[in-house]
C-alpha cells in the first residue's frame, strides 16, 4: 500500500527527518507514536506532498509518487486528515464535506458524491444533524468528524491521521477510535500519528517510534506494549492498571 | 508446514523494505544505547544516516569475538539492565564468555524463530519433543523449549541426562522427535545398540540436530541407526542461540530468519563479500534485538548462498550446510573451546612447557574422547619423580575441567617430542579422529 524509504524531510534548511523509512499494508492500522518535535506531522505531511522531502521515495499502491504533486495524491487514494482539523469555519458542514469530494467530481462522478454524501452521515449521524450549521459552531469532536468525513469524501486507500484525538474529551476520542476500527473493516488502511500512545495503540495492529527524526523501534501493537522504553516514555508508569 | 505463512512467504521487495527499515531503527538505537557502536560509527564517518539501502551495510565497520570480549560483562546491551529478562552465555572458553541479555520482546522473538525451525521439520502439536540439549548457561536447551511450547508439542526437557536414561525417556514417554547435538545422537544411536533396542520399538520420526559442525556422512549413519529424518539447524548465541537458520524438509540448505536477521557472506581475509554462490564467513547483523543487538559479526563459520528458490515455498534465503571454521575452535561434548584456551592453563601450570597437542577420536561406545598431550620441563624431567607428574598431570586435567568445562584425558610426554622439525613435517596441533 504505502512504502516510505529514506526519507529527508523538513522545513528550509532544516532536516526534520533524517533517512525515514517505513510501510503500511493493505488494511493495516500502523500507528506512529514520538514526543512533541520528533517529526510526525512532517512525516505525514512529507508523505502527502504538503512538504517536499529534501530526498527520499514514497510509493504509494506499487507506483513511485515522490514528485507526484499533493492534489494528485490525493485523487490517487492517499488522503489527510491534518493536526488540529482545518475545518472550514464559515461553510457550513455540508459545504465543508463536499470540498472533499473535488478530486471525486474531476473524475467525472457527481453523480456519485450524494451517495457518499450518505455513507459519511451514516458513519457519523450527528453531522447529518448539523448538516447546516456553520463548521466553527462545532463542538471539538464534531470537528474531527467533519475533518475525517471530509477525508472520506476524497475515496481515500490510506487514511493518514495527525493527533485525532488532540483536545478531545476521553469518551469522544474513544469514539473517533471506533470510527477508525469501522474504516479498517470498510477496506481502508490507515496510518495514524498520535501522542495519546495508549489510545493509538489499542487500535493498531503494528507501529513505529520515531524521536528526533529517526526510527527508533518498530513492532506489533504486543510488541510495543511489551517494550519497557515505550512503557516508560508512553504509556506512564500505571499503565499496567490502565490496560485493562 | 509454514509456522508463520505471512512472515516465511514474504516477497524480496517486502523483504527488502522490512529489512531496511528494522536495519535502520537497529542502527539509530545501537548508536544511541552502545557506547561502543557510537564511538566505532564515529571514528570510521560512517552513521545510520548514510545506510541507503542493504547494500550500505558493507560500510560498516564489523564485530568481532574481541570486541564482545573486552565488552565483558554488560557493555553491548542496548538496554538497562531491569529490562532484561534472562541472560545467557557463550560456552566457557579460558578467557572471559560473552554474556547475552534478552529483553521480554527478544525471548518472544526466539521462541517465533525456534518454532519455525521445528515447524519446518515438520514438527506439529501432536509431536513429543525430547530436547537433550544443556538448560543452562547455554543457548540450546531453553532456545529450543520456548519455541517446542509455542508450537504446542509435548515438551520433555530432557537436558543432558546420561544416554541409558535418555533412551528410557525416549521410548518410555513415546519421543517421537529428539533436538541434541548430533554427536550426542549418534552417542544414543550406540547406546540404543548395547541394549539391544530395536529403533522400530522406538516412536521417533524426526532429528534436529545443531549447535556443531556435522556431516552427511554423519547425518545418513544417524538416520540409518535411528531410523528418522535428521535436519541441520545453525544458530549462535552472540545472535540469539538456536533459531538463526534452519532446514526444512527439502534438504537444501539452511533458511535464515531473515525478518529478524540480515545475513552477508565475506572473505574472511579481506572482508570484502563473496560472489554469489562461493563460501566465505558468515557474517550477521540482528535487526529486532533489543537487549543484545549486533552489526555484522563476525561468526567464524563457513557456508555459501543458496541462491535457487527453495520449493517449500519459504522466500527467506538459504545457507549451505556450514562448512568449516576460519579459526581452530574445537566443538567437543557440547560445548567449544580454542587450542589457545588450552595452552593459556599449561602456562600457568608449573613444569609443563607449552608445547602441546590435541588428540580426538570417537570411542567404541560412540562417546567423544579428548587427549592432551603435554611435554614436560626439561626441568621437572630431570628430576624424574613420578609421583610429581602425577599430580602436575592431575593438575592439567582438573583446570582443564574447571575453566573449560570439558573433561579430557591428560598424557605427560618427553621434553621436544612433539616437535617433529626434523622430519619436516608441519606441527599438527590438533588431529581430529572423530566421526562426523
Ligand atoms: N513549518 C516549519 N518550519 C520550520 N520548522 C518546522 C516547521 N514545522 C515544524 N517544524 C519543526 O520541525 C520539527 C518537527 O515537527 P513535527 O511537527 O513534524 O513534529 P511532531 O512529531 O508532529 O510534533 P508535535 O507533537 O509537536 O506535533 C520541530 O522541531 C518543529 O520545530
Ligand atoms: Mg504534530
Ligand atoms: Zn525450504
Amino acid at each position: 500500500m504505502l512504502v516510505v524509504r529514506n526519507l529527508r524531510s523538513g522545513y528550509g534548511s532544516i532536516a526534520v527527518l533524517k533517512a525515514v523509512s517505513l510501510h503500511v499494508g493493505r488494511g493495516e492500522i500502523v500507528v506512529i507514536i514520538g514526543p512533541n518535535g520528533a517529526g510526525k506531522s512532517t512525516l505525514l505531511m512529507s508523505v502527502t506532498g504538503l512538504v517536499a522531502p529534501f530526498e527520499g521515495e514514497v510509493e504509494f499502491e506499487g507506483r513511485d509518487i515522490t514528485a507526484v504533486p499533493a492534489e494528485k495524491r490525493v485523487g490517487l487514494g492517499c488522503v489527510l486528515v491534518p493536526e488540529g482539523r482545518r475545518v472550514f469555519a464559515t461553510l457550513s458542514v455540508r459545504e465543508n464535506l463536499e470540498l472533499g469530494a473535488y478530486h471525486v467530481r474531476r473524475n467525472g462522478l457527481g453523480r456519485e458524491v450524494r451517495h457518499d454524501l450518505e455513507r459519511i452521515f451514516a458513519l457519523f449521524p450527528i453531522l447529518r444533524k448539523r448538516e447546516r450549521q456553520m463548521g466553527g459552531t462545532l463542538s471539538g469532536g464534531e470537528q474531527q468528524m467533519l475533518a475525517i468525513g471530509r477525508a472520506l469524501m476524497a475515496r481515500p486507500a490510506l487514511l493518514m491521521m495527525d493527533e485525532p484525538s488532540m483536545g478531545l474529551a476521553p469518551v469522544v476520542t474513544a469514539s473517533i477510535f471506533k470510527t477508525v476500527l469501522t474504516l479498517r473493516e470498510q477496506g481502508l488502511s490507515i496510518l495514524l500519528v498520535e501522542q495519546n500512545a495508549r489510545r493509538a495503540l489499542s487500535v493498531a495492529d503494528r507501529g513505529y517510534v520515531i524521536e528526533t527524526g529517526q526510527m527508533v523501534l518498530e513492532g506489533t501493537r504486543e510488541e510495543l506494549l511489551n517494550n519497557n522504553d515505550v512503557q516508560r516514555a508512553y504509556l506512564g508508569k500505571d499503565y499496567s492498571a490502565i490496560n485493562e | 508446514m509454514i509456522f508463520n505463512k505471512s512472515k516465511e512467504t514474504m516477497s524480496r521487495d517486502e523483504i527488502t523494505q522490512v529489512q531496511l527499515e528494522r536495519l535502520q531503527m537497529t542502527l539509530n538505537r545501537v548508536y544511541r544505547n552502545v557506547a561502543f557502536y557510537k564511538t566505532s560509527f564515529d571514528t570510521q564517518g560512517v552513521g545510520a544516516e548514510s545506510i541507503r539501502t542493504l547494500e550500505d551495510l558493507g560500510r560498516l565497520p564489523f564485530t568481532t569475538r574481541e570486541h564482545l570480549l573486552s565488552a565483558y560483562p554488560y557493555d553491548m546491551f542496548a538496554v538497562p539492565l531491569r529490562d532484561i529478562v534472562r541472560l545467557h552465555s557463550t560456552s566457557g572458553t579460558a578467557g572471559k564468555p560473552v554474556v547475552v541479555g534478552y529483553t521480554k520482546n527478544d525471548l518472544s522473538h526466539w521462541a517465533e524463530c525456534t518454532a519455525r525451525l521445528l515447524s519446518a521439520a515438520g514438527i506439529t502439536d501432536q509431536d513429543v519433543v525430547q530436547i537433550a540439549f544443556h538448560y543452562d548457561l547455554c543457548t540450546g536447551g531453553f532456545g529450543f523449549h520456548q519455541g517446542a511450547e509455542r508450537i504446542g508439542a509435548s515438551v520433555i526437557p530432557a537436558s543432558a541426562t546420561a544416554p541409558d536414561k535418555q533412551i528410557m525417556v525416549m521410548r518410555d514417554y513415546k519421543t517421537t522427535a529428539l533436538l541434541s547435538t548430533p554427536s550426542f545422537a549418534a552417542r544414543l544411536a550406540q547406546e540404543l545398540e548395547t541394549q539391544h533396542i530395536h529403533p522400530e520399538k522406538l516412536f521417533l520420526k524426526k532429528g534436529l540436530f545443531g549447535a556443531e559442525p556435522w556431516s552427511e556422512n554423519l547425518r545418513r549413519e544417524i538416520e540409518e541407526r535411528l531410523h528418522i529424518t535428521a535436519l541441520d539447524n545453525y544458530g549462535l548465541t552472540e545472535i540469539m542461540g538456536p533459531g538463526v537458520a534452519g532446514e526444512c524438509e527439502e534438504k537444501r540448505g539452511l533458511h535464515v530468519n531473515e525478518d529478524h536477521f540480515i545475513v552477508e557472506i565475506v572473505d574472511p581475509a579481506t572482508g570484502a563479500a563473496v560472489s554469489a554462490g562461493e563460501t566465505g564467513e558468515l557474517v550477521f547483523t540482528t535487526i529486532t534485538k533489543e537487549g543484545f543487538p549486533l552489526i555484522r559479526y563476525r561468526s567464524g563459520d563457513m557456508a555459501a548462498f543458496l541462491c535457487d528458490p527453495c520449493p517449500c515455498g519459504r522466500t527467506f534465503c538459504r545457507i549451505s550446510r556450514v562448512s568449516g571454521r576460519t579459526d581452530d575452535l574445537i566443538f567437543f561434548g557440547g560445548t567449544k573451546l580454542f587450542p589457545a584456551d588450552v595452552e593459556k592453563i599449561l602456562l600457568a601450570v608449573e613444569g609443563t612447557a607449552p608445547h602441546f597437542a590435541i588428540d580426538l577420536w570417537s570411542d567404541p561406545d560412540g562417546s567423544e574422547v579428548m587427549e592432551v598431550k603435554v611435554e614436560i620441563s626439561e626441568k621437572v624431567f630431570a628430576i624424574d619423580k613420578l609421583r610429581d607428574l602425577e599430580s602436575v598431570r592431575d593438575v592439567i586435567r582438573r583446570r582443564i575441567e574447571q575453566v573449560l568445562g570439558v573433561s579430557a584425558k591428560v598424557l605427560l610426554v618427553e621434553p621436544k617430542s612433539l616437535r617433529t622439525d626434523a622430519d619436516g613435517a608441519k606441527f599438527r596441533r590438533v588431529t581430529d579422529r572423530r566421526r562426523k
